[in-house]
């Protein structure tokens, strides 16, 4: 355990190799990365930067190759697959760009996922899932499934469960890759609405005005960080 | 617990929106299960079950192995068989045993409410009842007192089955007299439910004092002839008392019985010295576990039943594998979802425990359609079994043991066709997954790979199944295309049992001539025969006999099986006549003794001699050779199909004084059955007291005799079809699945020129790699499997290369079948449209 000083994630020299039939693909070299709590972070970059070899080495889906990674003070770049996944279920929410609902589940079950993998009970389940639905303004849908619904309310439903457990941190991967633009600015409009409340987020992006949603923008090339941009500057 | 009913919850929706998927799986676990729960059923009622009778494990069955004396009445091992005495003197050893029972089924005749009908009784000790543990439903059971004194305690048990079948339950049977045997008895009781005697496939109506064996046999007592064996003994152990102990303990008392025993050999013509005498001297009683009672049945058709419940066994197997493979299809299509899962804190524990949940309620709909399935064949195949199988007793009842085995190969099948999709779907790689944002996910090289390997895994099953289905038809058209030695074509038969209706010899062979007689007076009679043996039933008689000219060897040469026929058998059975003549009306009681021989008989006895006009006498030692042989006929199978040809010999019926039944044959000129009716007509009015029994026509009692053959050869043929048929999905599943995944492969081939046959190969070298890979497991397991089961074929052998290339070549056709649909569609595969699919 490090001492955090307000950060929440904190990442020294982290490296990620793919290995295919013995030809070595270096996603990430040298990543230096530190998220403070309540930070609005894009990861951008062009298509196979490694954006999103990042953003699952940052939500635990995947692990890195070599460098230390903290996420709350907490060494987790070693960790074995049912720590990772306890960490996940209970720190990390995902949105991703397919909204990856389950079609066979209800808006409700879809959203109360986490919770139920969590061990909460129903009745908190109940409370929480309502609540998180009330947040994304999807309420009146709970006995709906997923194929019943525009692709933006997908999405929104997919924040709800990104949002259910109270998660430290969203990850979001393209949440608007899949959507028009007047669903994609919604999406947006919500992460910062979120942001605003204290969510801390970090999303991937090849979109630059959603980057520039972010209050902070990495911008990845060939698997390194070439670039970093603040909201002051964005604005300037 | 509220995690897995939700679980439980989530399963049976995507079962309910997979309705194709979920009724082909279903389908198929209920074929499996079905079909291994029908076998279960019978082999359990066979093979495994316990007497219902108390601690039925401390029952112990004697038997002394080694040679016998004197006549053995025996239903398959000798070495089961005692004589009364040597009963009597074993039951005296109290001090391992609780107590000594002996039991002898025998045929009866029994009169009741107007009627005589022909049914099957249990001669037991006094105390048959009391150390078996079998309470009374109603009334007593017999005791030892009813067994002190020959002849005098004329009382019977009803079974619960016949009681409640011919008297409708009534308690007021008791006391009540019914004609048995001629032999007015008193109903003191009725036995207890579920219980059938001691042995399986023999379901008496009647328990009797054994003492009142001279009135139900009326033709041989035998209780006080040390060398009439024909009684089954079981014991009971003492509590504490092992079977190793009590056996030691009884034989220190069976030696000087055997003594006894040879000493009343004297003037039987059958002396012992020397070495012989020492060896039945040496003989021991040897303990076997009596749980299940006596085993005549599970010996003789145990090897069938263990290779047909191998057999339906490796059914459910090919169909578990079956639902695996579509598992895997569903599971690559839901890859996604599960790396969802995962991505929100699945485990991977939790999501395994999901997809065996699904697994599980896929397997218990298949369970519960396989025991409907199931008690539907288990009727068709008990009715056979009892009708034409002649075991008796074995019912459809599903059972709570049969209910427990249907439960455990429905999880059994769940954990196999579940666990491994399960595993793989849970294992998926979720960052890798989910970065394939816009696919539905497609599985790896590894899952095909695996999918393949399940594939050959079914074909080897079917290569063995089908293997196995046809050693088993080879066997019976082998047995089918047996030279009977006599022609079944229109020929009826019947049977009556004169002196269970106390018809003494004379009455006998007087009533079968003017039966004979009159049935020969019949329209569209051909002719009539009879015979004391019923052939083709399993059924035989022998002796030793002493030929003139030939000096006496080795008692097994001597030992010649033998029938008493009627004038015309031969020509009326079409048995060529070789030489000489057979019988006719002038063959009397006084006329001189005569014999027709047959070819066998001709080869053993008489290899450099004409045998017409020697003599021959029936027994050993001092005696006459007096039955002058007057004819020569060609072999016929006399007590199995299956059976070689073997000496055999023929004496009219006259001049036999005391005949135990008589088999009648009329050959028509039409349907035999036609005049079935006048068959009975003619007994009643002979005697309306004489039941007429096993009137059936010869094809269907050849049918009957080859019923194990039939029975082997129907069903593994069947689980050789539906394992084809299995296969055959099998490979479709999987080719289809690879021709969907290589699709921009196939589009690019064909883009680039490939000819549709070149397109076809591709698919049919997939499916080849399948099949050889399945078939170079296959048939050298079927050849093994072969090798120990030799004994169950007939004239067919486990190295007959054509059983093998028969199997290969219909799975070859299968596969091929199979391939047919895939291979088409790689064909039409639009470039165009291929090269923008993904």
């Amino acid at each position: 355990m490090v001492e955090t000083n307000g950060t929440l994630i904190k990442m020294e020299g982290v490296k990620k190799v793919f290995y295919t039939d013995e030809v070595e693909t270096h996603a990430l070299e040298e990543i230096h990365l530190e998220i403070k709590r309540g930070q609005y972070i894009s990861i951008a970059g062009p298509s196979g930067c490694g954006k999103s070899t990042l953003l699952s080495i940052l939500g635990l889906l995947d692990s890195p190759t070599d460098g230390n990674y903290w996420l709350n003070g907490q060494p987790v770049a070693k960790l074995t697959i049912s720590e990772r996944t306890r960490i996940r279920n209970r720190e990390i929410g995902f949105i991703f760009q397919a909204f990856n609902l389950i079609g066979d589940l209800t808006v409700y079950e879809n959203v109360e996922l986490p919770l139920t993998y969590r061990g909460t009970s129903a009745a908190e389940r109940k409370q929480k899932v309502q609540q998180a639905l009330e947040r994304v303004g999807m309420a009146h849908r709970l006995r709906h499934y997923p194929s019943q619904l525009s692709g933006g309310q997908q999405q929104r439903v997919a924040v709800a469960r990104a949002l259910v457990g109270d998660p430290l941190i969203l990850m979001a991967d393209e949440p608007t890759g899949n959507l028009d633009s007047k669903n994609g600015e919604a999406v947006m409009e919500l992460l910062r609405d979120l942001h605003r409340n204290g969510a801390t987020i970090c999303m991937v992006t090849h979109d630059q005005r959603y980057a520039n949603f972010a209050e902070r923008t990495i911008h990845l090339f060939d698997g390194r960080i070439v670039e970093e941009t603040r909201e002051a500057e964005v604005g300037a | 617990m509220r995690t897995l009913w939700q679980d439980v919850k989530y399963g049976l929706r995507i079962l309910a929106k997979n309705p194709g998927f979920t009724a082909i799986a279903v389908t198929t676990l209920a074929l499996g299960i079905g079909a291994n729960t029908a076998i279960f059923s019978v082999l359990n009622q066979v093979l495994l079950r316990r007497l219902p009778v108390l601690n039925p494990e401390r029952l112990v069955i004697l038997k002394s192995p080694g040679p016998k004396r004197g006549h053995v009445w025996s239903d398959g091992d000798d070495s089961e068989i005692f004589s009364y005495p040597l009963y009597k003197g074993l039951a005296k050893n109290t001090a391992v045993f609780d107590g000594v029972i002996a039991r002898y089924e025998f045929s009866a005749s029994i009169a009741s409410n107007g009627q005589t009908e022909r049914g099957s009784g249990e001669l037991v000790s006094g105390n048959y009842f009391e150390t078996l543990g079998v309470r009374p439903a109603l009334g007593r059971l017999l005791m030892p007192a009813d067994d002190d004194v020959q002849g005098a305690h004329p009382v019977l048990v009803l079974s619960h089955g016949y009681w409640t079948q011919h008297f409708g339950g009534d308690s007021g049977v008791l006391n009540h007299t019914i004609l048995v045997n001629n032999t007015v008895m008193t109903i003191v009781g009725v036995a207890q439910a579920g219980f059938t005697g001691i042995q399986v496939g023999q379901t008496p109506d009647i328990f009797v004092p054994i003492t009142m064996k001279g009135q139900m046999t009326p033709i041989r007592n035998g209780l006080d002839d040390w060398n009439d064996s024909f009684l089954a003994v079981l014991a009971r152990l003492k509590s504490g008392v092992s079977r190793e102990q009590a056996q030691a303990a009884i034989n220190v008392d069976y030696h000087p019985l055997l003594e006894q025993q040879m000493e009343h050999l004297g003037g039987s013509g059958d002396r012992v010295h020397g070495k012989d005498r020492e060896e039945f001297l040496n003989k021991k009683v040897v303990l076997y576990p009596g749980a299940q009672g006596r085993t005549t049945v599970q010996r003789d058709s145990g090897p069938a039943l263990k290779a047909l419940f191998a057999m339906v066994g490796l059914v459910l197997l090919i169909a578990c594998t079956n639902v695996a493979n579509l598992l895997l299809a569903k599971g690559a299509a839901r890859q996604r979802e599960f790396a969802v899962r995962s991505a929100l804190g699945a485990t991977k524990g939790r999501m395994i425990r999901q997809l065996m949940v699904e697994s599980f309620l896929c397997a218990v709909a298949g369970g519960g359609l396989g025991i409907l399935l199931g008690a539907w064949l288990m009727n068709i195949l008990t009715q056979a079994v009892v009708s034409e199988g002649g075991v008796q007793g074995i019912t459809s009842q599903v059972d709570a043991t049969v209910l427990g085995f249907a439960a455990a190969a429905t999880a059994a099948s769940a954990f196999v066709f579940g666990w491994i999709p399960a595993w793989r779907v849970a294992r998926g790689g979720v960052s890798q997954i989910l970065k394939d944002q816009g696919s539905t996910g497609s599985a790896g090289p590894g899952h095909v790979r695996f999918r393949k390997v399940l594939v050959a895994g079914q074909v080897a099953f079917t290569v063995l199944l089908l293997a196995g289905a046809t050693l088993f038809a080879q066997t019976l058209w082998n047995l089918r295309k047996q030279n009977l030695g006599l022609s079944t074509e229109n020929l009826i038969t019947f049977s009556i049992s004169p002196q269970l209706s106390g018809y003494d010899g004379l009455k006998t062979i007087a009533l079968v001539d003017q039966l004979r007689q009159r049935l020969a007076g019949l329209p569209g009679v051909l002719g009539v025969g009879s015979s004391q043996i019923p052939v083709l039933t399993g059924t035989d008689m022998g002796s030793n006999i002493t030929v003139e000219g030939r000096p006496n060897t080795d008692n097994d040469e001597r030992h010649v099986n033998y029938d008493a026929v009627s004038p015309n058998y031969f020509s009326t059975m079409k048995i060529p006549l070789l030489s000489g003549r057979e019988f006719n009306d002038a063959d009397m009681a006084t006329s001189p003794k005569v014999a027709v021989i047959n070819e066998a008989m001709v080869k053993a006895f008489f290899p450099n001699r004409n045998p017409i006009g020697v003599h021959f006498a029936m027994g050993s030692g001092d005696v006459k050779p007096d039955i002058e042989i007057v004819g020569v006929v060609k072999d016929a199978k006399e007590s199995h199909v299956r059976d070689n040809a073997r000496p055999y010999f023929y004496r009219p019926y006259a001049q036999f004084g005391k005949l135990f039944g008589m088999t009648f044959y009329v050959r028509t000129n039409q349907d035999p059955l036609l005049i079935a009716n006048d068959l009975r007509q003619i007994v009643r009015q002979q005697d309306a007291n004489l039941p007429l029994y096993e009137l059936k026509t010869m094809r269907r009692v050849v049918d009957e005799d080859l019923f194990a053959e039939r029975v082997i050869a129907g069903l593994s043929s069947s689980f050789g079809a539906l394992a084809a048929v299995l296969a055959a999905l099998g490979i479709y599943g999987v080719l289809a699945y690879l021709v969907v995944q290589r699709t921009r492969e196939i589009g690019i081939r064909l883009a680039l020129g490939a000819p549709s046959a070149h397109v076809r190969a591709l698919v049919f070298k997939e499916v080849g790699w399948m099949v050889l890979a399945g078939a170079a497991v296959g048939l050298p397991s079927a050849y093994g499997l072969a090798r120990v089961s030799e004994s169950l074929f007939f004239g067919v052998y486990a190295g007959d290369i054509a059983v093998y290339l028969v199997s290969f070549g219909v799975i070859v056709m299968i596969a091929t079948i199979a391939c047919y649909v895939p291979s088409r569609r790689a064909t039409r595969i639009d470039p165009i449209v291929a090269l923008r699919y993904e």
